[in-house]
């Protein structure tokens, strides 16, 4: 018996898609396997049952990185941990599989690990995008996170990248396969080969999706058509790939026909990277709907997609999405400046996303925008210009296409990125002589746009969003951790000075 | 503020003369009504009634079938409104039709709401507010409700944030 795991600290709105692939893997090779999903019962359990406030005392502990626990919310989150414990040694497991969803896993995921370890000896392997401490990216040079808790002899094992290609080695007692316990990356897989994912062991209802029957994740491709300056997902998925638009409508149909889910959100980074292949998918599902006597968008489903120009999206593309199903595409919209759009390598300007807007609006697809604020040569005139597009968009939001709006914590460059690689390509440098990273660095042909600048447009953009009537989403758990860094950076300096 | 109506008008015995008005005292139309009227009307911010007054019908201007039916009318029928390019959906049913009898019967209300259907002469009352896209929103609440959810944003940790680092220093 293997066991797979997804701990907090992740929004528990549908499974997570590590732990279908994980799961479909291992049953391909014959393995008996069992998912636990520890970070729904974290947010249904625990959150329901625990004092609020040592609940937010335990929640800050796991994404706010300066934050210790008292003694209360200790006992509670470690009677928690000791509950899991229990339940997971009484399957006797030969493989501890945990997926780290992103950096808000980690601190359970050690916690978890350290009580594990005191009276479980099975082979602890972790994997995704948690291995590396960077915030806002999902690729680094190497997976410190991974090689810390090897170091503390808390797993066995790491998977960096794909588990298509080195679990099977794994389960034939091979580790020396790229991916495995090292910085280099897994071997891509063909994603044309990859058979549905395996959500049997879930109650699919149980999330807070907000739909009766719940959401699955589904992915379409890997990598990205575009190279965005901040954008790590071409060095951590390589060139684009994506299954072929009937390939993905099959699976959906699968999903359908076995789990009774007729919700989806793809959590790769674009729907739209082939539009082909993305014209098939809408038309297929719409022919099965046909096959079925069924009436359009009996599924639904929500993605990332890029905005494109008039010339590559047409009308009736947007048409074909909606009959399909489409429900809210999320867009990186990042800044209402052409000037900040082309700096960034973005390819599209607002005269396309009007064009995008205008579209969705009309087709009843709902939008949710991901905003950049403190982009390195982003001048008052390029913020100006954010806030205009947002009051020009207020009518999306009256007609309810416009469904949120994420700002994140301002511009950060991480590795992985081309303006890591090449900090010249936006005219940024490090501080204190280092290299540019995260949100140390500084423009010097925009000199006067330091990190609390960057802080108060960010804050001015949500109070802007707050009078205009848009959905803001995560803004307290991002505030938190922009006041972190920012105190971080303080104590670094007062450091150096004495 | 943009105003857009759309109206179906019942032209069996000829078209249906209106008056459109916004606060009885901006007269935007007054005659033959359109299918389609286009407005840039001049307002401040606030409260504010939009009429439309169907006059000029009489008691000769509509059929009735055997059975009571209506054969043919004069008539004019609110399709559709946009307020600075936003739809109004819900919104156009809490207007009140307040029509002119020419038979009253006892049983016939002083106004008529939910309806969009001006079969005799009289008031159709809508009240909105200005800036019209803050109204809606303000009405529609759109959105997710997010409070207890790993994804809020609450204004008062936002104002607690902006003054903190309002006191730190630059860095």
């Amino acid at each position: 018996m293997h066991v797979i795991l997804t701990v907090p600290r992740k929004a528990a709105v549908r499974p997570a898609a590590a732990l279908g692939v994980i799961k479909r893997i291992l049953t391909e090779q014959g393995v008996h396997s069992r998912c636990f999903d520890i970070n729904l019962d974290y947010w249904t359990t625990l959150q329901g049952t625990a004092d609020p406030a040592l609940f937010n005392e335990i929640d800050e502990f796991l994404f706010v990185k300066n934050r210790e626990l008292g003694t209360e919310a200790m006992q509670i989150f470690n009677a928690f941990i000791d509950k899991w414990i229990d339940q997971i040694a009484q399957q006797e497991p030969q493989r501890l599989l945990i997926s780290v969803f992103s950096w808000q896993a980690q601190r359970f995921t050690e916690q978890f690990l350290r009580r594990w370890r005191e009276h479980n000896t099975c082979e602890v392997i972790i994997g995704g995008q948690g291995l590396i401490r960077e915030e806002n990216g999902s690729w680094a040079n190497s997976p410190t996170f991974a090689h810390y808790l090897l170091a503390q002899g808390l797993i066995d094992h790491w998977i960096r990248g794909e588990a298509e290609t080195t679990l099977p080695a794994i389960l034939q007692g091979r580790y020396d396969v790229p991916g495995i316990d090292s910085d280099e990356m897994a071997t891509r897989s063909d994603i044309r080969e990859h058979a549905p994912m395996d959500f049997s062991d879930f109650d699919i209802s149980a999330y807070k999706s907000g739909i009766a029957t719940g959401v699955l994740p589904v992915e379409s491709s890997r990598g990205c058509v575009r190279r965005c300056l901040f954008c790590d997902i071409p060095t951590m998925h390589g060139g684009y790939r994506s299954k072929s638009g009937r390939q993905l409508a099959q699976e959906l149909i699968h999903y359908y026909d076995r789990y009774g889910v007729s919700d989806f959100f793809f959590h790769d980074a674009l729907c739209n990277g082939s539009m082909r292949d993305f014209r098939e998918f809408n038309q297929a599902l719409i022919d099965f709907y046909h096959s079925r006597s069924l009436p359009d968008r009996t599924m639904t489903y929500s993605s990332h997609a890029i905005v494109r120009r008039a010339t590559a999206m047409r009308p009736r593309d947007f048409d074909l999405m909606a009959r399909a199903g489409a429900e809210t595409m999320v867009l990186g919209v990042e800044s209402g400046s052409d000037q900040v759009l082309a700096s960034m390598r973005k390819d599209f300007t607002q005269a396309d996303l009007d064009y995008t807007m205008k579209h969705y609006s009309r087709t009843g697809i709902l939008v949710y925008f991901l905003m950049i604020t403190g982009w390195p040569t982003e001048t008052e005139q390029d913020h100006q210009a954010s806030l205009d597009m947002l009051t020009r968009y207020q009518k999306y939001v009256a007609d309810g296409t416009i469904i949120g709006v994420n700002l994140g914590t301002t511009l950060t460059i991480e590795q992985g990125t081309p303006m890591y690689d090449q900090p010249e390509l936006v005219h940024v440098k490090g501080l204190d002589g280092r290299l540019p990273q995260g949100p140390d660095w500084v423009c010097t042909i925009n000199p006067d746009l330091n990190y609390k600048r960057r802080i108060m447009r960010r804050i001015e953009i949500q109070e802007h969003c707050n009078r205009l009537g848009y959905t803001f989403w995560k803004g307290d758990d991002q505030l938190k951790i922009m006041m972190d860094k920012y105190q971080e950076r303080l104590a670094r300096i007062q450091e150096m000075i004495h | 503020m943009n105003l857009s109506i759309r109206l179906k008008l019942g032209m069996h015995f000829g078209p249906p003369t209106i008056k459109i008005a916004v606060d009885d005292y901006l007269l935007l139309h007054d005659g033959v009504a359109q299918e389609q009227f286009d407005f840039a009307v001049p307002l401040d911010d606030g409260h504010h009634e939009l009429k439309i007054i169907h006059y000029g019908k009489t008691v000769h201007d509509h059929v009735l079938d055997d059975s009571g039916q209506i054969l043919h009318d004069r008539y004019v029928a609110v399709e559709g409104i946009n307020m600075d390019d936003v739809s109004l959906h819900e919104e156009l049913w809490q207007a009140r039709f307040f029509p002119v009898y020419m038979h009253k019967a006892d049983h016939e209300p002083y106004y008529i709401s939910p309806n969009l259907y001006l079969g005799h002469n009289g008031s159709w009352i809508m009240e909105f507010a200005t800036p019209a896209i803050s109204w809606l929103i303000a009405r529609r609440q759109p959105g997710p409700i997010l409070d207890g959810t790993i994804f809020k944003s609450s204004r008062e940790t936002l104002q607690e944030m902006k003054r903190a680092f309002q006191d730190l220093p630059d860095v």
